[in-house]
């Protein structure tokens, strides 16, 4: 081993780097304690690095640790919580519709002037709480835990409408996106989510709703315990769906022919709750699909001009990777050309 | 040594004490055993937040990075399978977290986020020449670029084998060897540069 430029040089680094950071082999070690002995100023070189491997060491930045499981410590223990014990019985008792809708009304009014800072109810100055809306950006997914203990996670480009009587008139919310919900038990007031044509109730269990405006469906899927889903359009039809059970409602429904309440069915919640853990999970998803789930997660607008490359199916798995090479990746998977100029990309099928 | 009291989590008869193997944690948390989740996350936090602190724009923001991977492993239960062990893991996903939330705020707001500056701080029972010797190597380190100091800090602060930073960052093994030798010789470069300016060089050892 000598000091020549280049490649060697790198490679000679490469292998003293191993051998102080005690990356190497036995073979290697042997190897690199020969070369020094071959040589005073090898010996001393290696003295000079171990030395300074040595005094490299990073200071600890302080970090409160128990702070930081603190923070967390409730969601996990409200998905921990064991599914109480229930009868047969699918119906759960569903708040009055009026008394949510006044509720909802006086809310938006009061809403109208959220901006100012002050909530007005028609006819009278009083002081109103106003609903809370919290919305989650692109790419990332948002965390909310309310006052009761219940937790939910939003995934990417998703929106929570909280009621300002929540906890006090019934505990029900809406939801635009996708979001999963770990409900705090409370037996005398059901946690209702109420998602385009769909209305979830639950007593304390683990479960996910998704409501995108880009989907045909409204899809509910139980991690645990048990929910019972109804539609709210025409259909009065109400289903019991349990844990490793997912459904769909139809979110549009014309004159003719009621939304349908499909049957609970299993599911594959790891894969559709892979979006919890940073994932994008797609499984025999048409690309035409694929394109607002892309502008969600990475900022992304996708032109597919070729009808036939638009109704290919995508199955993948995606990470926070940088969109470069989940677009490649994507390209591989199509056997498509990709275009990107910053935000817009186009996608052609190759010869 | 007992695990920490939590008023949260529901430990009992915990099977998990703070020396239970990185596998064997991993395998509890895929069955949404808290306690062993527990017992991950106090393991790694404190680093993951050094780490995810350097590309956030305050402790904070590193912080919250470091928690939402951390709930997200917890949300994947039996999907959670890391197929080079809980930490290259784990470092993996918050650097790319840390890194995407430094894009997504120059998107939101126009301006590059400015990475988190680490504060380094000497410790203060060191012997005064190894103070002033460690500074300069520190800021030698610091003067890295930045995948290189990443992959040295992560081998030389956290402990990582070259396969899993390699697994982490997504770059290949002799990518991470190399960039390894580079930091080392830049490391020496600064040894021999505060040696020429201190009147001893170095004591054996």
């Amino acid at each position: 081993m000598g000091h020549d430029e280049g490649d060697s040089d790198d490679a000679l680094w490469a292998r003293l780097a191993r051998y102080v950071g005690e990356e190497c082999s036995p073979e290697e070690a042997a190897a690199v304690r020969a070369w020094a002995a071959d040589d005073p100023s090898h010996e001393a070189l290696l003295a000079e690095l171990t030395l300074a491997w040595e005094q490299s060491r990073g200071a600890p930045t302080p970090v409160d640790v128990d702070r930081g499981w603190r923070a967390i410590a409730g969601e996990v223990a409200a998905t921990i919580r064991p599914a109480p014990a229930r009868t047969r019985a699918r119906l759960t008792v569903v708040p009055p519709r009026r008394q949510v809708a006044v509720g909802t009304r006086l809310a938006i009014a009061a809403s109208l002037v959220v901006a100012a800072g002050l909530g007005v109810v028609a006819g009278r100055a009083r002081w109103v709480a106003a609903d809370r809306t919290y919305v989650s950006g692109v790419g990332l997914r948002r965390t909310i835990t309310l006052a009761d203990g219940t937790a939910i996670t939003l995934a990417p480009g998703s929106r929570l409408t909280v009621p300002h009587a929540y906890g006090r008139d019934g505990r029900a919310v809406e939801l635009e996106g996708e979001g999963y919900f770990a409900v705090v038990h409370d037996a005398r007031m059901p946690f209702i989510v109420q998602a385009g044509a769909a209305r979830t109730t639950d007593v304390g269990t683990s479960f996910d709703v998704r409501a995108y405006a880009s989907d045909t469906v409204v899809r509910v899927v139980v991690a645990e315990g048990r929910v019972s889903v109804r539609d709210t359009t025409e259909g009065r039809r109400t289903v019991g769906v349990a844990a490793g059970e997912m459904i769909t409602v139809g979110a549009r429904c014309g004159t003719i022919g009621a939304c349908t309440v499909g049957s609970a069915r299993p599911a594959d919640v790891g894969v559709l709750l892979g979006w919890m853990g940073g994932l994008l999970v797609v499984r025999d998803v048409p690309l035409k699909a694929l394109v607002p789930e892309f502008a969600r997660w990475y900022g992304l607008q996708i032109v597919v001009r070729d009808s036939a490359l638009r109704e290919r199916l995508v199955t993948a798995s995606w990470s926070a990777e940088p969109p470069a090479q989940v677009l490649s990746e994507l390209g591989g998977l199509l056997h498509a050309r990709v275009d990107r100029d910053g935000q817009r990309v186009r996608l052609d099928p190759l010869p | 040594m007992s695990l920490p009291h939590s008023s949260h989590t529901n430990l009992s008869a915990s099977r998990w004490d703070t020396d239970a193997d990185d596998d064997a944690l991993v395998a509890g948390v895929r069955e949404r055993d808290a306690a062993a989740f527990e017992v991950l996350f106090r393991r790694y936090y404190a680093g993951l937040c050094a780490v995810a602190t350097r590309y956030a724009r305050s402790a904070e923001s590193g912080e919250e990075v470091v928690q939402d991977v951390l709930l997200g492993v917890w949300r994947q239960g039996a999907a959670w399978a890391p197929t080079r062990g809980a930490r290259a893991y784990l470092y993996g996903a918050v650097v790319n977290r840390a890194l995407n939330s430094r894009r997504h705020e120059r998107y939101v707001t126009g301006h590059a986020a400015r990475p988190g500056q680490a504060r380094e701080s000497v410790s203060a029972d060191a012997a005064l020449y190894e103070d002033e010797l460690a500074t300069a190597l520190r800021s030698a380190v610091a003067q890295l670029p930045e995948r290189r100091r990443l992959v040295f800090e992560l081998s030389r602060d956290h402990g990582m084998t070259y396969a899993e930073i390699a697994e982490a960052l997504g770059l290949s093994q002799k990518t991470v060897d190399q960039q390894m030798g580079r930091a080392l010789k830049a490391l020496r470069a600064a040894l021999v540069a505060y040696a020429a300016l201190s009147l001893v060089f170095f004591t054996g050892t």
